[in-house]
Parts: C-alpha cells; structure tokens; sequence
C-alpha cells in the first residue's frame, strides 16, 4: 500500500530538508541567539519549599545591587492587567503572590547587565515562607485530610462537549478537572463472561528539549516584542494581550528555530516574567533557564490508570470502565485537555458495546505537567495494551488474535459521532509481527516478543489554520504559515505541499519567518496536526494563488484558464511555454507584481462528535519487540525494536522516519529507565548528569523503522500526521515482551531490572 | 542550583565572578598557591567535576589550575607500584603501556567510563576528589588496593581509597598520585551492565600470608560505594563456590542501603560471574 | 618554595589560538568560559549551549583534533591550541563530508545538538577514518539528541566514512 510516487515531482522524493544548510553550518538561529542592543540578563529566585505561605517578600537590597535595573515581585504585579496565566484554567501567577506550591516555585526575578549581578541580586532578596503540608504524590492529593493547592477556585472554563463528553472544574479533593466520557450501557457488564480489573501506573518524564526555555522581550512605550521558543505564537499572544492589558495588535511574536519543544513550549513560560521585567527596566530583556529550572517549569503527566474490562470467552470485548488520575503537578497548564485526550483515547482502537471513563486532573506540589508527545495516549496504550495481553493470556488465547478480533476496521468510526479510522490497522499488526518474528517457536529460554497498537486522534481539536502564498514576478513563492520548525520538519513538509501544486522546484519555495504581525493565524504546532491541518490550508492557498495566476495568464493569453498550466515560473499551453516574469512585467511594468492567496482549514464543528468536532486523523504506532531477560538480575536487554507509523503518503520520506524513531527511543527511554525521581515534594535527579536518557548506546542491536504509505490521510496528497505515533507503543510492547520471556506481569513504568528481579523472586 | 535555606538561586560557570588564577609549573608551587588562596583549596583539573560545583552555586577566590603541573601527569612503574599522577588524564591512564601491560582488564573498564569527551579531559584524580556516588573511579581504586597520596605546604599524607571515601579530605592538600601496589600478581575484573543501578569491581592478589584476598567495591547511583573484602585458599575452590561466596560476601552489606534487596540478590549473582571471570588473565 | 604564576581576579591573560584556521591573539579574563568567548565575544553562534554542565555535548568544539564541551572548560586554557567550531568546517563555501552526509541523510531535526555531533564525527573521522558502526555508536554516545533516536546520526557518519573512504 504504497502512494503512487511517480506521479509527484517532489512529494515523497529524497534531498536535504529545506533547513539542512542552515543547520549543519551553525547557521540556523534560536531564541537562545537572540542578542538586542542594551539587552540585559535575567535571573529567577526559586522557592526551596514545596508548600507554603508567602509571608514575607523584601526585595530592597536586590534593587540597589550593582547592574540591576528591575526587581519583579508581587509588590510589583500591580503593573498588569492579569497576574496569572494558564489554559482552561488561570491558576499560575508571574510571580508567587500568597503562596509557592512547589519547589521551584517562582518567588521573584531580577534584571541586571550580567548574569553574575543577577545572580548576586537574587541572594539579597529576603524571602519568609510557612511550610504547609504537602501533597507529594497521587496518593496525598487523594487524601482528604490534606490541604488543597486550591483553597479558592481560579478563573476557569470547561468547553462546549459533544455526544457522551463532559467536563468539570473541581470535581473532588485536589483535583482541577474532570473529563468524563461514555457511550452505550452499563448494563453491557452484566453480560460478560469475564471482567477484569487492573491497575497501571505512569512515570513522570521531562521533555528535556536541548534548547531550554528561553525569552528575549522588548517593549517601547505601547509595543511588547518577543522572541521566543514556544510552538504556539498566536495562542500566546493572546494570553499575553489578557496578561498585560494590551490589544493583540501591539504584540509581536517571533519565532525563530526551536531547539526542541515535544509540548513543553506552548503558552506562558518565560515570556511574562521577561515582559514585565523589559517594562519596569526600559531595556530589552533575556530570561533563558538552566537545564536544573527546565524541569522545573514543565514535565509530563504521572498517572495512574485503573481499568476495568468485560470481555467474552472467545475474547470479544464488551465493556470498558476507566478511572485515570493524572498528576497534574502544581499549576493546571494543560492538564485539562490532556484529561480530555486520556480520558478520550482509553479505549484503544477496538469495538466496544459501553465506554465509560473518568480523567481526573489531581494537583501535587511537584513541578507543573503539560503537554508531552503523547498526550494522554502515552497512558492510555500504557494501560490499554498491557492489560490486553494480560487478558488474552488469562483466556489462553495469542495476543494477536485477540486484537485482530476486535481492532476497528477502516472506515470505522472511533466511537459514535467520531470520524472513521483511517489505516488499515490489521495490516500494520502484521507488518510489525511479521518484522519481529512473531509466532517463531524456536526463541531460546527467557526471551519473549510483544505487541502493541499505540493510539490517538491526531489533529488537534478546535484548529483554525490560515496559510498565505505568494508569487513573485519570476514565480519563486513565499509561504507564510504559523507552523514552528521545532525540528518535525514543517518547514520541508508545507514547502513541498506548494512546490508541488506550483510545480516549482522546492528550492524555488521560501517558507517566511514566523512573525505574528504577517504571518496568518495557526492554533499552534501539535497534536502531531501540521500536514494535515495546516497542510490543508496550505494546499488550499496554493490553489488559489495558481488558479490567480493562471486567470490573469488567461487573460493576457486570450486563452482559457483551464487549457492552462504553471510550472518551473512558465505559463504552459500544450507545447508553448510562456515564462511568467514576462507576462506580469508587460502588464505590471517593470516594478513588476506578486500573486498571493489565503487558505484557510478547520475541522467543521459537529455536536454529534464527542470533541465537538469530528477527529481529523488517526494517529497509529504499531510496535513489536524482543526482549531477553536475565533471570538472575532481573537485567532486560531489547535485542530488537520495530515500530511503524502510516504517514498516509510520506511527503519526506527520511522525515517520517525519523519522527517514528525518534519518538521511538523517547518510548524506549520511558520504558527501560528515564524518569524524575521524587522523594516526596523533592526531585533528586533534576540534573543534567543525573537525569539518564538514551544515548546512541542504548539502541537495540536491531532498531527498525517501517514508513507504511496507506494513502488514507486527509492531508495533502493522501497524507497523515507523525511524531507521536511512534512512542506509543513502546512500553506496553516490551511489557508484554517480558511476560512472554519469563511469566512476569510489569504494571508500572519504568520497566526496571529491580521490578522484574522482585517479580521473578514473587513467582517462584 | 544553589540552595540557600528556603530559596534555589539557578548558578551557573556563566554568572562567576572574575577569580584569581595560579598556575604552578610543580608541586612545590602548587604548595605555595595553597597557602596564598582561599579556603579549601579549589583546584582545576579536567574541570568536569569543577564546573558541576559552579553549577552549585561555587565561588572561589582563586582557582589553582593543575594542568600546567606536568609532574601530576605522569605514570609510571616503580618497584612493583604503579604510580598514577592525579593529573593523567582518563585516555592517558587507559592506553598506558605499563597498565595494559599488567592490569589490561583495568585498562578496558577504564575505557568505558564516561565518554570520549570525558576521558580526553578529565582525570582520575578530579574522578576520587568528587566523591560522587555516580562515578567509577573510586570503585577501580578501592579493588585495586590503591593509596591516594596527598601533597601540602604542611607535609604528604596518604589514605586508602577505601578510606577516603568516609574520610576527610586532608586539609589544605592536593591529590598528587594513586599508588596501585603491583606485588602480589593483582587481578582485576569490572561489570557496568546495570549501571547506574549497580557496578562491580573485583579485586584479587596474592596474601602476604598465603591463599588470596579479595575486594570487592560496588557502586550504585543512590548509595555511597560499598567495599567488602574476603579471603580464599584456592582460586579454582572459590570458582567452584563461586555462588556461595558471593551470597556470603554481599549478606555483608549494611541493611539500610537504597535498593539494598535488589543490590544483594542481584549483586551476588554479578559477584559470582565476576569471580568465575577473574582468573582468565590480568 | 618557588611562586607560582598568579593572575589576579579579573586581569586579563593573553592568549594565542589558531582558531578555525586564523591565528589570534585575545585578552581574557582567568574566568571566561570558552563558550562565552566563542558565542559572545568572537561572535560563533554556531556551536549552542544546553546544558551547560559538559554532559550533553551541543557545544562541542575541537580543541587540537579532540572534542571538548565549550561550557565546560575557561577560554584561557585554549592558549596554545588549534580550535575548530562548526564555523570552520568545509572550504570555500563547500559543506565537509560530514556536514554533507548529515545533510543529506537528513540526520538531524531540531538542530540544537547537530554541529556538535557533526564536529565530534568529524574527531572520529580524522583519527579512525573507517571506523564499525559499533566503533561509530561508541563514539558517537558521548553527544545527546532528543530527537532523532541516532540510527539516522550512525548512518551519516558512515555516509561520511564512505565518501572520504
């Protein structure tokens, strides 16, 4: 299932990435380059208790430090129009106001002429904090009798639900949100000649992007100016506009190569801080954290997952009842829709009569958790596709059989109301099964394989994308588009998408810098949505720039348009071609012209779709590995990895591999060893040399990527979404890998030789 | 990050204030630079560890530069010693001709630790002087029997590498050579396959008094390094017990350790393998 | 006892490098790190700093053919050297093998850690010019990336190995 390549002239073809000069020479430019006249260095004091009251705050001594030109307090919160900030919810102040709820806390910020006057400022800040008892884990924020983060609610909304969806604020105890799904009877139990109910639980990684987070803020009387590393500049803006009290329109984003983002860069970080440090000191700003302050400021969401499954003897399955608690850390940032998304994706792609779950938002005094690759669905295919194994296993049946028997078909809709799926997932079952050696009799002693379907609806939700191309005198095109290059290669795929349509070479298109004043509006760069959101705005632009071209090559020619054709900058006509730049300067004159046209693409609202919107795309990651267990220390070794992702068709071939590996290895680091380390409220591994993730020793002897090309994406020539896909189902794969080599039955991540060892010593 | 009482101030290398530099051409003036600078003596070397300490919130009055000290660099095999200079560089020490020569299964652990980056700077005396539970150095050094020979304006003074793990640093002293005793026919053998969960070195050289004494130095990331020792009539008769040995030797660690079940079961299985390795060559 | 040479804090030490190919003396403070040197005052912004604390690598450089973390060590200690940044690799205008294997392997993606990785192969190169791809992962582990997973990475430098084979 392959798309039909020859056809395209560049879709699917080899060649560097539009930005390889740039970053193999150096060239390319970060936020963290960004140098400005008069710019000055800032510094964030940080507090060392997880919980407390903010009692006293003096900051005198820090003001009349030598460099210093601004001292940012609460005293000084009274300069904006909201001091705190967030998604659904506006919990997180600037600056701590009455209490910190987490180490790391933001208790105030100082900027100086150089990083070593900041430093020393911030030691003369005096802070008074009154501990609290903390609430260090999922557990304590069950626990009633602890203090809520909470005491009072914050500024919040729960968005308009389709069919079976609902939301809550403050549900219970510690918990910021609720998401709750469900579709069919819970009578369907009752049926069931089998219900099984398991408990998984999730670690906490950080995103740990090379280039940290990092502001540059400039701002003149009524004008903000930023540079900064954060993938949606438009949804920014216009919290940052509610934050300051400024109209959108006196707001600048820019935003330059990012270094890394994986979910963690999205909406305020360093920008506030920044801003309202450039207003008090009159100078640009830059605020650029350590790698110590990165996790810090955003991790990925904990969970515990307990599922309750009915199923049948020949091992239909039937029901579906989840509870998942994310720890959402303490502040809400994107908590809630991750809740959504979790609580959405639990069912896996599979058929089921009743669907019921809750997601619960749980607040700790640990860092605040956000958007990480994954999405909710990193849990849930955790959860999901473990506990299907361990099912097929109590009914003797092949792990594989029982997915084929219940995995949805093309075409089939997620659950009622949704969009139908759109790969062929049997097929990528056996793909990988296949890769792997699923089914080999002859595996010596204490080596096992495992599947796993890793699963999410791709394509964000409630994104509106705006794309302009334009066409200049000679034919070479500019495309203007929001989508940040944070490495995925957006900036290749779109420019392809116009290079195709225009029939130019790809060298020929320049994707313009990111600059909220020019560039049209984009929701931001996620849920894997580029090609095929944005894609399809782009795509429409395009059109409509050719369609103007060739109408004003109509009526230079006397011929009508649709005899015509554009390519290589020539107005072709059967044999004749007619060279563009001519045709324009002879109407135009010499000072020539540009062609340009908008697209825009949002998935049309529909109530009958849960999300309220109708899922763009289905982003699958099959995965399948062999493992070998030491039964002696309990030490795993993966001899083989495979995952695959259907990129629908691979507009870059090389790039839709490396999005499925890369995403790969970040499984397998979650799988096999990385993650915070928590005693209590205190993280002990938030260094760079303490926070192990996989390096170039760490991939199996076999690593193999397949980039399936089934031509069902609604993006651009057939195409579908990458990037989260792949380290799905890297875990439960393994997991399931260890229960086929020796007999034990990991639930909770990571997968460490001292588990396994434990487990071994159970059993026996 | 440095930690002040309820507040973290983010230090960085980037945020020092300007400091002193000395750079002694021998011993005699590291001494000297001793007594002029500040309290401890900050000593650079590799800088590996150094700039970690920054990181810390380190502000030193002045920095004694070890590079430019060639004496600490050298290696050499004297009356059946190995004196390794603090100063020697991890990739200087791993391809020595004297090392490889007698301790080759040293010289291949030693080529694992860290990362070509790493072993091109750094040293295995910046290595011991971290104390980090994290690093490997300690444990080659302790199996080894090694002794840490220290150097000031006030005299020398040595410690086992054992020793100096719980020890105080000498005051007002710099590391000046590992001293890695030859006699005895020594036998080394290292497992890294857990790291950072657990490393194992395995030491063995001959008894003054007959039969063979064994240390054995474990490190793990969450616990200071553990050393035990025993001693064997016969190789061959240990390598037959090799199981039973180990499960002995490693009851004797201490019960409050992080991950003290999982280091002793799992320990005692690598203790086992170890000692059937070691009698393969040096 | 003899004096040791003692520079006091904040005077500068004159050093001489020959810093991609150009021989330069500068004046330097005994606490300037070289990566400040580089990216600020000479103005390569090439090479990038992560996580400053020598573990992951982006801002490795070559000091004398060996790679280095530029966070990690002070720029008066590069006196006497040959230094090589990303800035200096490839002629006239020309991409190295190495710069052109990652190209057009697309071996990279957010870029962050890339001239790092591309100076650290291009070490290896120079003194193992046909290194296994054990020899290569090896080497090769001492740099993060986030991104890309390394196979990519691995396969460029034997690219690389292969063209200038």
């Amino acid at each position: 299932m392959t798309a039909e390549r020859n056809i395209y002239r560049t879709i699917g073809s080899g060649g560097p990435r539009v930005d390889a000069a740039e970053k193999v020479t150096g060239r390319a430019i970060y936020s963290t380059d960004i140098d400005r006249p008069g710019m000055l260095h800032a510094k964030i004091l940080r507090s060392n208790v997880a919980h407390a009251k903010l009692v006293k705050i003096d900051a005198s001594k820090a003001r009349a430090a030598p460099g210093v030109h601004a001292v940012l307090t609460r005293d000084e919160l009274d300069q904006v129009n909201s001091p705190v900030y967030g998604y659904f919810i506006k919990d997180q102040p600037i600056v701590a106001m009455d209490r910190v709820r987490y180490e790391g806390d933001t208790l105030a910020a100082v900027a100086a002429e150089t990083e070593a006057q900041a430093e020393a400022a911030l030691a003369l800040i005096n802070v008074e904090l009154e501990e609290l008892p903390s609430v260090p884990d999922l557990d304590a924020a069950l626990d009633g009798s602890l203090p809520e983060l909470f005491e009072e609610a914050p500024m919040g909304i729960v968005p308009k639900y389709g069919a079976g969806a609902s939301g809550a604020l403050r549900p219970i105890h510690n918990a910021c949100y609720l998401f709750s799904y469900t579709t069919g009877s819970a009578a369907a139990f009752d049926g069931c000649d089998h219900v099984f109910e398991d408990t998984f639980e999730f670690s906490r990684m950080h995103h740990l992007h090379l280039e940290p987070f990092v502001t540059v803020a400039e701002t003149s009387g009524e004008q903000i100016e930023i540079w900064t590393s954060g993938q949606n500049p438009f949804p920014l803006r216009k919290e940052l506009s509610r934050v300051f009290g400024m109209p959108e329109n006196r707001i600048t984003v820019h935003t330059p190569y990012i270094g890394g983002g994986f979910g963690a860069k999205n909406n305020c970080k360093t920008e506030p801080v920044a801003i309202l440090l450039s207003k008090m000191a009159g100078r640009p700003v830059r605020l650029s954290l350590t790698v110590e302050e990165n996790f810090l400021t955003n991790t990925q969401h904990a969970a515990r997952l307990i599922v309750k499954t009915g199923v049948m003897n020949d091992g239909r399955f039937v029901a579906r009842e989840s509870t998942i608690y994310l720890d959402s850390g303490a502040y809400s940032d994107a908590s809630p829709l991750v809740a959504e998304k979790a609580g959405y994706r639990i069912p896996g792609p599979y058929r089921w009569d009743y669907i019921q779950t809750d997601c619960y938002c749980m607040m700790t005094n640990t860092s605040p958790a956000g958007p990480f690759r994954g999405f909710g669905g990193t849990q849930t295919t955790w959860a999901s596709e473990s506990q299907i194994d361990m099912i097929a296993r109590r009914l003797d049946m092949d792990p594989i059989d029982i997915r084929k028997k219940n995995l949805l078909k093309l075409g089939d809709p997620f659950v009622p109301g949704e969009s139908g799926m759109d790969s062929d997932l049997a097929y990528g079952l056996d793909l990988v099964a296949k890769e792997i050696g699923y089914g080999d009799k002859d595996r010596p002693a204490n080596r096992g394989v495992g599947l796993s379907i890793g699963f999410k609806d791709g394509g964000g939700v409630n994104k509106p994308a705006l794309a302009r191309v334009k066409v200049a005198t000679g034919g070479d095109a500019l495309l203007q588009c929001g989508t940040a290059e944070i490495g995925q290669g957006a900036k290749t795929a779109m420019s392809r998408v116009v290079a195709e349509i225009l029939k130019l070479d790809p060298a020929r298109v320049t994707f313009a810098p990111i600059n909220t004043d020019h560039t049209p509006f984009d929701q931001g760069t996620n849920a894997s949505s580029a090609i095929t959101v944005m894609g399809q705005a782009v795509e429409r632009a395009a059109h409509k720039v050719r369609d103007e071209i060739l109408e004003f090559a109509a009526t230079q020619l006397g011929i009508a348009a649709e005899k015509l054709d554009l390519a290589d900058g020539m107005i072709v006509n059967g044999e004749e071609k007619h060279p563009l730049n001519l045709m324009v300067m002879g109407y135009y004159g010499g000072t020539g012209f540009e062609f340009s046209a908008d697209g825009y693409f949002k998935s049309p609202n529909d109530h009958e779709a849960p999300l309220e919107s109708p899922c763009v795309f289905w982003e699958i990651g099959w995965g399948a590995v062999e493992v070998e267990v030491d039964p002696d220390t309990g030490r795993l070794t993966v001899h083989k990895l495979v995952v695959s992702g259907d990129a629908g068709a691979a507009i870059h071939p090389l790039v839709c591999r490396g999005q499925d590996e890369g995403a790969a290895v970040m499984g397998l680091g979650q799988a096999l060893f990385e993650t915070m380390q928590y005693d209590g409220t205190v993280l002990t591994n938030g260094t760079a040399l303490g926070y192990r993730v996989p390096l170039a020793s760490d991939i199996p002897a076999s690593f193999v990527s397949i980039t399936q090309e089934q031509g069902h994406g609604p993006g651009p020539f057939g195409s579908k979404g990458m990037g989260e896909g792949g380290m799905l189902p890297v875990a439960s794969a393994i997991a399931n890998a260890v229960e086929d080599a020796v007999s034990v039955r990991i639930t909770s991540l990571p997968i460490t030789p001292q588990k396994i060892l434990k487990a071994l010593r159970e059993k026996a | 990050m440095k930690i002040t009482g309820q507040v973290q101030i983010p230090s960085t290398q980037f945020g020092l204030p300007p400091f002193a530099l000395a750079r002694p051409a021998n011993l005699d003036e590291v001494c000297a630079a001793i007594e002029k600078g500040g309290r401890p003596p900050v000593f650079l070397a590799g800088g590996t560890d150094l700039f970690l300490q920054f990181r810390s919130g380190l502000r030193p009055e002045m920095v004694i530069d070890l590079n430019t000290v060639a004496e600490l660099r050298t290696i050499s095999l004297e009356n059946e010693t190995l004196h390794i200079g603090a100063g020697a560089r991890h990739a200087a020490g791993l391809t020595h001709p004297d090392i490889s020569a007698r301790l080759s299964r040293l010289a291949e652990a030693w080529e694992l630790l860290g990362n070509v980056r790493v072993r091109g700077m750094a040293t295995l005396g910046g290595n011991l002087m971290a104390r980090n539970n994290r690093y490997e150095g300690p444990l080659f050094a302790a199996a080894l029997n090694a002794q840490l020979c220290f150097q000031g304006p006030g005299g020398a003074a040595h410690i086992s590498a054992e020793e100096y793990w719980t020890a105080e640093t000498p005051a007002n002293m710099v590391l000046s050579r590992i001293e890695v005793p030859l006699t005895g026919n020594p036998r080394f053998v290292y497992d890294r396959s857990l790291r950072p969960i657990m490393t194992m070195a395995l030491g063995l050289s001959d008894a003054p008094v007959g039969g063979l004494s064994a240390r054995v130095a474990i490190g793990s990331q969450w616990n200071a390094p553990q050393f035990l020792s025993f001693g064997i009539d016969r190789l061959s008769d240990a390598q037959a017990n090799a199981q039973d040995l180990a499960n002995v030797c490693l009851d004797e660690l201490p019960d409050d350790l992080e991950d003290g079940d999982y280091i002793r079961s799992a320990g005692a299985a690598i203790l086992a393998r170890l000692i059937q390795r070691i009698g393969e060559d040096t | 006892m003899s004096s040791p040479n003692i520079v006091s804090a904040g005077e500068e030490i004159e050093i001489t490098v020959t810093l991609n190919g150009e021989t330069k003396t500068l004046a330097v403070p005994a606490h300037q790190v070289l990566a400040d040197l580089l990216r600020e005052q000479l103005g390569l912004k090439g090479g990038n700093v992560s996580c400053a604390s020598g573990v992951c690598g982006s801002c490795t450089i070559l000091a004398d053919g060996e790679p280095v973390a530029a966070c990690a060590q002070f720029a008066y200690q590069m006196d006497g050297k040959t230094l090589t940044t990303v800035e200096g690799l490839g002629e006239n205008g020309q991409l190295s093998a190495v710069q052109k294997a990652f190209s057009e392997h697309s071996a990279f993606q957010c870029g962050y850690c890339t001239p790092g990785m591309i100076l650290l192969a291009t070490a290896l190169l120079e003194q193992n010019p046909a290194p296994t791809r054990d020899e290569i992962r090896t080497w090769m582990s001492a740099n993060i990336c986030r991104c890309t997973g390394y196979e990519m990475i691995i396969e460029a430098v034997e690219l690389a190995a292969g063209e200038s084979a």
